[in-house]
């Protein structure tokens, strides 16, 4: 299983990386969003979780761009307290599931399991 | 002076005047009757004299004359003396109750004697106003041979004049008290009455006391006047009362859009900081999740790991709680009037407006289109451009709202301004001026959320914000807002 994560706070994609690999996860860990889009297209990524809010491109921005181009990609929204409406928005963006920091990383992990799963 | 001296001084001094020359007229009507009437009294009895003084000097001489004229003289009152003048002059017979200047009137009685005529004459004789009247004596063939000179003391009318004038003065004088009990009377009962019951109903109308009425129960000017008090008494409550309710609906609008304003400042503040900690409590909570997994279960330590990630979770629970509380109500977006927006928030800063001297004004297009929008979030962004327009205007400055149809890129719309004719953004830090925090009023005066609040509002509901700015010459804050779908029609069709 390999899952992209963009984040561009370097502290939480290093917390990310180290608990889904000892899952026995594959992390690809970006900072940005054409960093993140430039690995989708080069590497081969079951999944992908993504900060909503970042600096260089937004987060909703990079999901509604993948997933024009990857259908079927599940793609897990993050975000630090968004409320209803940011979820609304990230789904009307394409997310396949939202997760509001501070989330447990072994929810996120049944999360991405149960998305690459089917 | 007082209405009432005025009115008496008025129509008692006149009255007074008329009646003092009534009296004297009357005075010298009484002076000249009395005069005529002493007059023929002496002419009469000096008639009567003359006869008897010739039948007695012609039967008995001069003693039987004297004799006769002492006898008649105490019988008529009124004549104070009587001399018998011959030929030569020299009084041959004198009787005489006063003392009274002997000087014979020679010319006269020459004159007399001479013409044969009577003559009268007033004298006046040692201080005492004398009439004197001398008839000529005749004897048996005609001839006049002597005088009769009678004399009475005329100021002895002085005193009935007197008299006649001290009766003037009381009538004169009680006509003039009865007229000024009269006029005070009517005075106080029909003017005084009134006009003091309609000060004392200004003075409680100028208190607030617009339930004041007067009773209207005359039919002269001043019942008009009390009628015309109780209309406007009636008016200015009527008036007091829309205005109370209307300062009261201000009130209340500008208390919800304080609210809404701090709610808004809150909501802002605690969405930011939540974003800020977020991050580092997951960080957190994931490394103790990670850490559990690798210590055996029911140690120490394990416990202490579970404790680190149930406070996480506690932390959350609090702030989500606190965003619940803080978070705006989900807009309502729904068509909204721009001309009743901009006109409820308007009176809102009149008097700061006036206060600072600055005139605030606006120009909305007629047949503006409704736009989409949260009513009160449009409120709150009318609210915040004029409040930094407002700060940035020195005195005589102008602040103008202008709204007008505008096609976009996007479609119909609608252009929202608020010009300020105020110092100025410098152009460094006007790319800064929509970012959260930032504010160049001073401390405590300015959150440095207002336009980055109404910069979330506008372009949630699909429009934009812009804003221009000179220093020293103003600042203009354009909003575009799409038209409301089918307002165009709906309009076209009415």
């Amino acid at each position: 299983l390999t899952v992209l994560v963009v984040d561009d706070d370097p502290a939480m994609c290093a917390t990310l990386r180290g608990f889904l690999e000892r899952e026995d996860v594959t992390v690809i860990a970006r900072f940005g969003g054409n960093d993140a889009l430039e690995a989708l297209e080069r590497e081969h990524v079951d999944a992908v979780v993504v900060d909503k809010e970042m600096p260089e491109m937004n987060g909703l921005e990079v999901v509604a761009r993948a997933r024009r181009r990857w259908p079927e990609l599940p793609i897990v929204v993050i975000t630090a307290f968004g409320g209803p409406s940011a979820q609304a928005a990230a789904r009307a963006r394409g997310a396949t599931a939202y997760l509001e920091k501070p989330f447990r990383v072994t929810e996120l992990l049944g999360v991405l399991r149960d998305l690459t799963a089917r | 002076m007082g209405l009432r001296t005025r009115v008496l001084l008025i129509v008692g001094l006149p009255a007074a005047v008329l009646l003092a020359g009534h009296g004297l007229l009357r005075l010298d009507q009484e002076r000249s009757q009395l005069e005529a009437e002493d007059q023929r009294h002496v002419e009469l009895t000096a008639k009567a004299l003359q006869i008897a003084a010739e039948n007695a000097l012609r039967d008995g001489g001069i003693p039987a004359a004297r004799r006769l004229l002492l006898d008649l003289l105490a019988r008529h009152e009124g004549i104070d003396r009587v001399r018998m003048f011959g030929g030569d002059l020299r009084p041959v017979i004198l009787s005489s109750n006063a003392d009274i200047d002997p000087r014979v009137p020679e010319r006269v009685v020459r004159s007399v004697i001479d013409t044969g005529a009577s003559y009268a004459f007033y004298d006046r004789v040692g201080g005492q106003l004398v009439y004197y009247y001398v008839v000529p004596l005749h004897d048996g063939d005609g001839s006049v041979t002597g005088s009769l000179e009678l004399l009475r003391v005329a100021s002895r009318l002085d005193r009935r004049l007197g008299e006649a004038f001290t009766d003037v003065v009381v009538r004169l004088g009680l006509l003039l008290a009865a007229l000024t009990v009269l006029i005070t009377l009517v005075l106080q009962r029909h003017v005084i009455r009134p006009i003091a019951a309609l000060v004392a109903g200004l003075q409680r109308l100028g208190r607030g006391e617009t339930d004041t009425r007067l009773p209207v129960t005359r039919r002269d000017q001043l019942g008009v006047a009390a009628a015309a008090f109780n209309d406007t008494a009636k008016q200015l409550g009527t008036a007091r009362a829309a205005l109370i309710a209307e300062s009261a609906r201000a009130l209340e609008l500008e208390r919800q859009v304080q609210r809404a304003a701090r709610l808004a400042v809150a909501g802002k503040l605690a969405s930011g900081l939540a974003h800020e900690v977020g991050t580092p409590l997951n960080i957190i909570s994931g490394h103790a999740e990670m850490a559990l997994k690798e210590v055996p279960a029911g140690t120490p330590l394990s416990k202490d790991l579970e404790v680190i990630i149930a406070q996480i979770d506690r932390i959350k629970g609090i702030i989500n709680s606190l965003l619940d509380t803080v978070r705006p109500q989900a807009p309502v977006p729904c068509p909204c009037d721009i001309e009743s927006v901009v006109h409820a928030v308007l009176p809102l800063f009149r008097h700061v407006a006036r206060a600072r001297g600055v005139t605030l004004s606006s120009t909305i297009a007629t047949g503006l289109p409704k736009v989409i929008c949260d009513v009160s979030q449009l409120q709150q962004v009318v609210i915040n451009l004029i409040t930094n327009a407002l700060d940035a205007t020195p005195g005589r400055g102008r602040v103008v709202i202008e709204a007008t149809p505008q096609a976009a890129s996007r479609g119909p719309g609608v252009c929202i301004t608020v010009t300020d004719t105020g110092h100025g953004i410098p152009a460094e830090t006007l790319p800064h001026v929509f970012e959260p925090f930032f504010t160049t009023k001073p401390r405590g005066e300015g959150t440095g959320l207002g336009l980055a609040i109404s910069r979330d509002i506008v372009v949630a509901q699909g429009g934009d914000i812009r804003i221009r700015s000179e220093e020293g010459r103003g600042t203009t804050v354009v909003i575009w807002l799409p038209e409301a779908a089918g307002d165009s029609e709906s309009r076209a069709a009415a």
